[in-house]
């Protein structure tokens, strides 16, 4: 069993008027998260990952598909008892000291005063905002709002964590500190699901990966596979001594030749005729300077799914 | 119920900061400069005046808070994205607009209570007599709050907040209006206008029901039937408009 | 499962609670009947207070006083209280708009139909005068008061002047100011207004219909001089003259007046009587009024 399945989901907003056309920005969505996974929800602005994240957490109503959080239908609202959600550039109740803040989602997420007093604290102090206790939101700068959003989202410590693009609005020793702190929920054993356009961030902590295009699921894997899977590798051969174009093997198989003096620069598409290139190339007398491999990133794959889409 | 109770404590606490009873140091100068100032102006009428003007500035500044506190509640939330995590906790919809509504008449009883108190110490230290149809009216008062609150929760949880301020007020003006537009109507014989004004008549509240300012300034008692009858009217139709507010919330995306 | 039963349930809910409803506002209609309306106006502020009140939307608040108070005029008869209590909406709707031309007519009028208050209604009209001066129907509305309640034709005849000589009075107006004047035996004011309205008039027809009337008021002018010199002939020698000339032998008249149509004054000695030959009724007003 997972900690989120998603079956099959689409979305279509009802238009307002009847003459106004209705427009579908979910198509049959289908991820699942295990129990323990850091999982990336990739996609370009506009995609459907807030979408997806609110019909998940009850805030609309998927037309058609079904979703299971923790074993349990997500319709069910006491299964939130156990999820922690920070929207979008969220924004809170300004009114509030960070203390009050936490204290009313720590109740409202049905937790005991007594153990919100030790909570609220350590809480604080995991995001950075011990300073800050006493002050009300209002005064709060918008990474710090994020600092507390965050906060929010883990009061009643929940078992499996939603954050609408976490990293936004946030300077590199913010992103960093958010980074730290996802990386030691799953230490804990918690489920993170997280959405993001920003493809560093997946790279660097995600287990999983989904990636989702014009409302449509586009690829879904762990990190490894999708990486070595889905992006051909290329290689770069730098050769001093030689005309690349007049060696019938390399204009053959490299995808570009640079000539600069005696100086040649090839990209070839793989590692497969490495070797015969090479060969071809000291057949001609030419001398091997360097040999580049270039693996494929996730900023690739993205570029390349998403565009398929356009 | 848990998670209604803090909701309706946050909102509570959010009016309070809100400085919305601010309101009652308006109503506090107008009802001392109402005493003393008519009172001179108008020898042997001052406790009509000053029971005219304390009632009617119940009425109105209590009509007021509960047309926009309750309008911004809501739509605020909707605006604001704070609703999201909020109903990404263990609560559901119908709870929360419940929770806002209780929040929402606590604070309007709260301040009417603290309206009335001024005043019957303003009657008090103005040497008149304290009349129990005082207590009546405002006891009226209190139902036609909690009818104008509830209705313009009902609106906020569908349109937007000037949209709800529109039609809320509408309703209050309709409200007060449809008793005597059914009789004109009547008297008319145009069996077009006789109907939609009797249609008006039975779905709009009928909000003049809960108007006994005028006899209760000059002391004149309403039976208790009426008072229970009419307190009764307004708690059913508050309670309708919740059920309608609570469905629709039910089905909203956000 | 849960879901579905909460939908299926909003439905019978929802209309129980309406029927409630439409039972409790049956059960409460009793209270809502007009002269609760008349109680409400009762406690009515002084106009002035609502006139500050109503912020501007002075026509507004004026309307939806007025509304209520012809809920009230609607009824066959009210009874005196009642009456107050309109006349006091009624003159706080004209002091919160004065210009409110019709609450003066219609209360003026229901003043005087749906209760005996002729001195209210006076008031109201009074003030719409003072307010609006050029509605001819004000004046002439309390003249007719004037007229029917108080038996003060003199007065009566005075508003009808003032309304005749307002713009877009009707020409009657005149005639029937005339007419009032000969009722309160004043035949020379009656006379003189004829005369002016004969001058103003360039309608042929019209002048032609007006210089009869003139006549005949200019002989009923004659006919009551001498109807009061007769009665003062009487008075002093204790018998009727034996005829006209007599009054100017007396030196009561210096001289018999023409009769202005041509004709001459008959006079009948046994009954001291005068009547004119051209004319065969004389001018009075033949109006029912109250209480007569």
């Amino acid at each position: 069993m997972d900690a989120i399945v998603i079956d099959k989901l689409s979305k279509t907003h009802r238009p307002a008027w009847p003459w106004q056309q209705a427009v579908t920005t979910l198509h049959e969505v289908s991820l699942s998260v295990g129990y323990g996974e850091i999982f990336g929800f990739l996609g370009p602005n506009g995609a459907g990952k807030t979408t997806t994240m609110k019909i998940v957490l009850g805030l609309m109503r998927a037309t058609t598909g079904t979703v299971e959080l923790l074993g349990r239908p997500a319709l069910d609202v006491d299964v939130h008892k156990s999820i922690g959600y920070l929207p979008e550039s969220p924004y809170f109740y300004d009114y509030l000291t960070a203390e009050e803040f936490l204290w009313f989602y720590g109740r409202l997420g049905q937790v005991n005063p007594s153990d919100l007093q030790q909570r609220i604290p350590t809480l604080l102090a995991q995001v950075g905002l011990t300073e800050a206790r006493y002050r009300p939101l209002r005064k709060f700068s918008k990474g710090m709002l994020q600092r507390i959003g965050l906060a929010q989202a883990l009061i009643h410590d929940p078992q499996l964590v939603m954050l609408d693009e976490p990293m936004s609005g946030l300077d590199p020793v913010g992103r960093k500190d958010v980074r730290d702190i996802i990386l030691g929920l799953r230490d804990q054993g918690k489920t993170i699901f997280f959405s993001t356009h920003i493809i560093s961030d997946v790279e660097m902590i995600c287990d999983r990966v989904g990636i989702l295009a014009k409302g449509r699921m586009v690829t879904v894997g762990s990190m490894d596979e999708l990486v070595n899977r889905n992006v051909a590798q290329s290689v770069e051969v730098i050769c001093e001594g030689i005309d690349g174009e007049s060696i019938p093997l390399v204009k053959e198989v490299a995808m570009r030749v640079l000539q600069r003096g005696n100086r040649c620069w090839m990209a070839l598409p793989g590692q497969q005729r490495l070797e015969e290139v090479l060969a071809a190339v000291r057949q001609a007398g030419g001398r091997l300077v360097s040999i580049i491999p270039h693996k494929g990133s996730l900023e690739e794959i993205f570029l390349e799914r998403t565009s398929q889409r356009t | 119920m848990h998670s209604l109770l803090v909701v309706a404590q946050n909102t509570f606490r959010e009016t309070l900061r809100d400085k919305i009873l601010y309101n009652l140091v308006f109503f506090a100068l107008l009802l001392i400069g109402a005493s003393v100032l008519l009172g001179t102006l108008t020898i042997g009428e001052q406790a009509r005046v000053v029971n005219d003007v304390g009632l009617a500035a119940i009425n109105l500044v209590g009509v007021i808070i509960a047309i926009f506190v309750g309008i911004g509640l809501v739509t605020k939330e909707i605006d604001r994205r704070t609703i999201y995590t909020i109903l990404a906790r263990p609560i559901t919809r119908t709870q929360f607009v419940m929770g806002k509504y209780c929040g929402l008449i606590f604070i309007g009883g709260l301040n009417i209570s603290i309206m009335f108190s001024m005043f019957l110490v303003t009657v008090w230290l103005s040497g008149s007599t304290i009349q129990g149809s005082l207590f009546q009216a405002v006891e009226l008062m209190l139902v036609e709050v909690l009818v104008m609150t509830a209705i313009a929760m009902f609106f906020s949880t569908f349109s937007s907040p000037t949209l709800s301020a529109i039609m809320t007020l509408g309703f209050y003006v309709i409200g007060h209006l449809t008793g005597d537009l059914k009789r004109i109507a009547e008297k008319s014989k145009d069996p077009i206008a006789e109907g939609i004004t009797t249609a008006l008549y039975y779905i709009c509240p009928n909000l003049e029901l809960f108007n006994i300012k005028g006899q209760a300034a000059s002391g004149i008692v309403v039976s208790v039937d009426y008072q229970l009858a009419t307190t009764f009217y307004g708690l059913l139709y508050a309670a309708l408009l919740l059920v309608a507010a609570c469905r629709i919330f039910e089905r909203r995306d956000f | 499962m849960k879901s579905f039963r909460k939908h299926m349930a909003f439905w019978p809910l929802s209309l129980l609670i309406f029927g409630m409803l439409l039972g409790l506002q049956v059960y409460l209609k009793p209270w809502q009947q007009s002269e609760k309306k008349l109680e409400q106006m009762r406690y009515l502020p002084n106009g002035e207070y609502l006139r500050v009140a109503s912020l501007g939307y002075r026509e507004l608040l004026a309307d939806m006083l007025w509304i209520q108070a012809i809920q009230v005029m609607g009824e066959r008869k009210i009874s005196d209280s009642s009456g107050q209590w309109l006349f006091r909406a009624l003159d706080s709707i004209t002091t919160i708009d004065p210009h409110f031309v019709r609450a003066y007519e219609a209360g003026g009028l229901a003043l005087t139909t749906l209760v005996v208050l002729p001195e209210e209604s006076n008031q109201l009209l009074k003030k719409g005068i003072l307010n609006n001066p050029t509605e001819w129907k004000l004046p002439f509305l309390l003249g007719i008061n004037y007229y029917y309640e108080l038996y003060d034709d003199a007065t009566a005849a005075r508003y009808m002047v003032h309304a005749s000589q307002i713009n877009g009075a009707p020409a009657m107006l005149g005639t029937l100011a005339a007419n009032l004047f000969l009722s309160a035996r004043s035949p020379q004011q009656a006379a003189d207004i004829l005369a002016a309205m004969y001058r103003n008039t360039t309608d042929e027809s019209a002048k032609k219909l007006l210089e009869v009337r003139l006549r005949l008021v200019l002989t009923e002018r004659d006919l009551q001089s001498l109807e009061q010199v007769i009665a003062q002939y009487q008075k002093q020698t204790g018998h009727f003259p034996a005829s006209l000339d007599d009054l100017v032998g007396s030196h009561l008249l210096t001289s018999l007046p023409d009769e202005p149509s041509g004709g001459r004054y008959i006079y009948e000695a046994r009954t001291g009587a005068v009547s004119s030959s051209t004319m065969t009724e004389r001018l009075t007003l033949t109006g029912r009024r109250r209480g007569k």
